[in-house]
């Protein structure tokens, strides 16, 4: 083999693996891929929710939802400043809803109304996360 | 044979490297994202929602604590002045020997007559309402400052918050911010009245009949504590409102209101520390700051509590605690410790560079960065009509000594 070709080689091998050891400082691409699962799992409790389960079942997929994004978060590096926002509203928020014999669907409106009150009391232009949560507790309450 | 040298090699390493850290950062500097350090797209948003005053402090006339002659005023600013002349008991009226309030008449009388713009002229941020449940209408005018309407709001808010156990100094700076204690001050999000009560605010304090075991406190409380008993023939008569549009002048009118406004502003201040509590130890914040060498011996919880509870007003309590509990996770990261200097928000001269990287790296300037629902600057906006405050007044006569400060 050619030394040049040797030399070569090396030179665009290193620039490669120093640039991806930069690279790791901001993990933006990683970041985003975490929310994104996060949403993910959300859309894919909406749907479990929205199938004509009986309500036990469905605080089992709302456990099983929670539950999962905690894992997630927990083997995951430390997301941008907005997103772990994002996330901890959104888990936060989510155990704001009562569970098995303390959910009364008379009461949804009251449910709705203390979780804007302690999350988004101004509510003219709704937050992602509890917009999100409040279109779970929607499902539950029909 | 082709032979390289050992210095021709590390020489070639060496700028392979500096070429790679030269394009990453090129292209990390132009991927758009805001670091925690960035400033300048901020700065905008930072003066936008700034509200501006025309207050001169430091040459303070003395026509800033002077009560109007009631013939000064047009008859549109003698609404509430009429209405109390009627309806209002003249224990809340005249002058008092024993007053329940905690700061002077002055810092009200202040706060009155540099809010809302001056004299008979109309504005936006007041209301004009026909009765409680006529519907709310915009262009109303400031209420004449007469003695007799300073007095009446000043009897009131010092024996509602005095028998609900509400801090009263801690609320001085919002007010000055938001309704500059206009009975009929209504905000651009239909904020109502004095507390500038939002319509979540009042849902909620009608829920889990809080309203009514509230009433039920203040009325079994008069027995031993005067400021109940001021107030507790009125309390039994007040009723729920309507949250919504229909109920905003509910919130404004005399003679329920002044009372039925500050009631409610008792409802929200208990309902929200309870939520704040509960937020503190579900997401173990006591603890957490302890660990980051920030332990209680060196502040005061209740100074944390009161902190969290002035954000909250804007963002939400519990709101307020996830924006804490994601600055504790960036200090946790950056493997610092936590101090005093972390929570303060006063706003230091940015000429200097360790000034800069100080007020960089805390939480107010964390709040103004990532604080969302809300106005990402509210609490340095307070504190700034806090130190407005202090300014003309000794430091502590209308607002506490550690305002927004641990």
């Amino acid at each position: 083999m050619r030394p040049q070709f040797i030399f070569g080689t090396l030179v665009v091998g290193i620039f490669f693996f120093s640039h991806a050891l930069m690279g790791k400082k901001d993990n933006y691409t990683s970041q985003l891929s975490v929310r994104q699962q996060v949403d993910s799992e959300i859309d894919n409790l909406k749907k479990n929710l929205s199938q004509s389960h009986p309500l036990l079942e469905k605080w089992k997929f709302l456990a099983k939802s929670e539950s999962q994004i905690e894992t997630l978060r927990k083997k995951s590096p430390l997301q941008i400043d907005k997103d772990e926002f994002y996330m901890d509203q959104l888990a936060l928020s989510l155990k704001r809803i009562p569970r098995d014999k303390d959910f009364k669907t008379e009461n949804c409106e009251s449910y709705q109304t203390s979780i804007l009150a302690q999350f988004d009391p101004q509510s003219e232009k709704q937050s992602e996360p509890i917009s999100q949560t409040l279109g779970i507790l929607e499902i539950l309450c029909k | 044979m082709f032979r390289l040298s050992p210095m021709f090699f590390i020489c070639f390493v060496g700028l392979s490297i500096l070429t790679a850290f030269g394009i990453h950062s090129f292209t990390s500097s132009g991927s758009g994202s805001k670091s925690f350090a960035s400033t300048d797209p901020l700065n905008q948003d930072f003066e936008g929602a700034r509200s501006s005053t025309s207050l001169t402090i430091g040459s303070v006339d003395s026509k800033n604590f002077e009560f109007e002659d009631e013939s000064q005023c047009s008859d549109a600013r003698k609404v509430y002045e009429r209405s109390f002349a009627r309806n209002i008991p003249s224990l809340f009226r005249d002058d008092r020997v024993r007053s329940f309030s905690d700061f002077p008449r002055a810092c009200m009388t202040f706060i009155l007559n540099n809010s809302m713009g001056s004299g008979n002229s109309s504005s936006a941020s007041l209301a004009v309402c026909s009765s409680e449940k006529s519907g709310a209408k915009r262009n109303g005018s400031k209420a004449c400052l007469t003695k007799t309407y300073v007095n009446t709001l000043y009897n009131y808010f010092g024996d509602v918050f005095d028998c609900m156990g509400v801090p009263q100094k801690e609320y001085l700076p919002k007010i000055f911010n938001e309704s500059g204690f206009q009975m009929a001050a209504f905000g651009r999000k239909q904020e109502a009245g004095l507390g500038y009560l939002l319509s979540i605010a009042v849902k909620d304090a009608n829920n889990d009949h809080s309203f009514e075991k509230f009433k039920e406190k203040i009325l079994s409380d008069a027995a031993d504590k005067e400021s109940c008993r001021n107030i507790s023939a009125q309390v039994k008569n007040l009723a729920p409102l309507d949250p919504g549009p229909a109920g905003k002048c509910g919130l404004m009118v005399s003679p329920s209101n002044p009372l039925l406004n500050l009631f409610y502003v008792g409802v929200k201040y208990w309902k929200d520390r309870g939520y704040i509590e509960d937020a503190l130890a579900q997401m173990k914040i006591i603890e957490r700051m302890s660990r980051l060498g920030l332990d209680e011996d060196s502040y005061s919880r209740e100074q944390l509590y009161q902190i969290l509870n002035t954000i909250g007003f804007n963002a939400g309590p519990v709101t307020a605690v996830t924006l804490l509990h994601g600055y504790l996770k960036k200090v946790e990261s950056q493997g610092r410790k936590l101090t005093l200097q972390d929570f303060n928000f006063e706003e230091p001269d940015l000429g200097s560079l360790e000034n800069r990287k100080a007020w960089e790296g805390g939480f107010a300037y964390y709040l103004r960065v990532n604080q969302a629902p809300g106005t990402k600057t509210y609490g340095i906006i307070l504190k700034e009509r806090a130190q407005e405050l202090n300014q003309v007044f000794k430091e502590g006569v209308c607002v506490p000594n550690s305002y927004l400060a641990l």
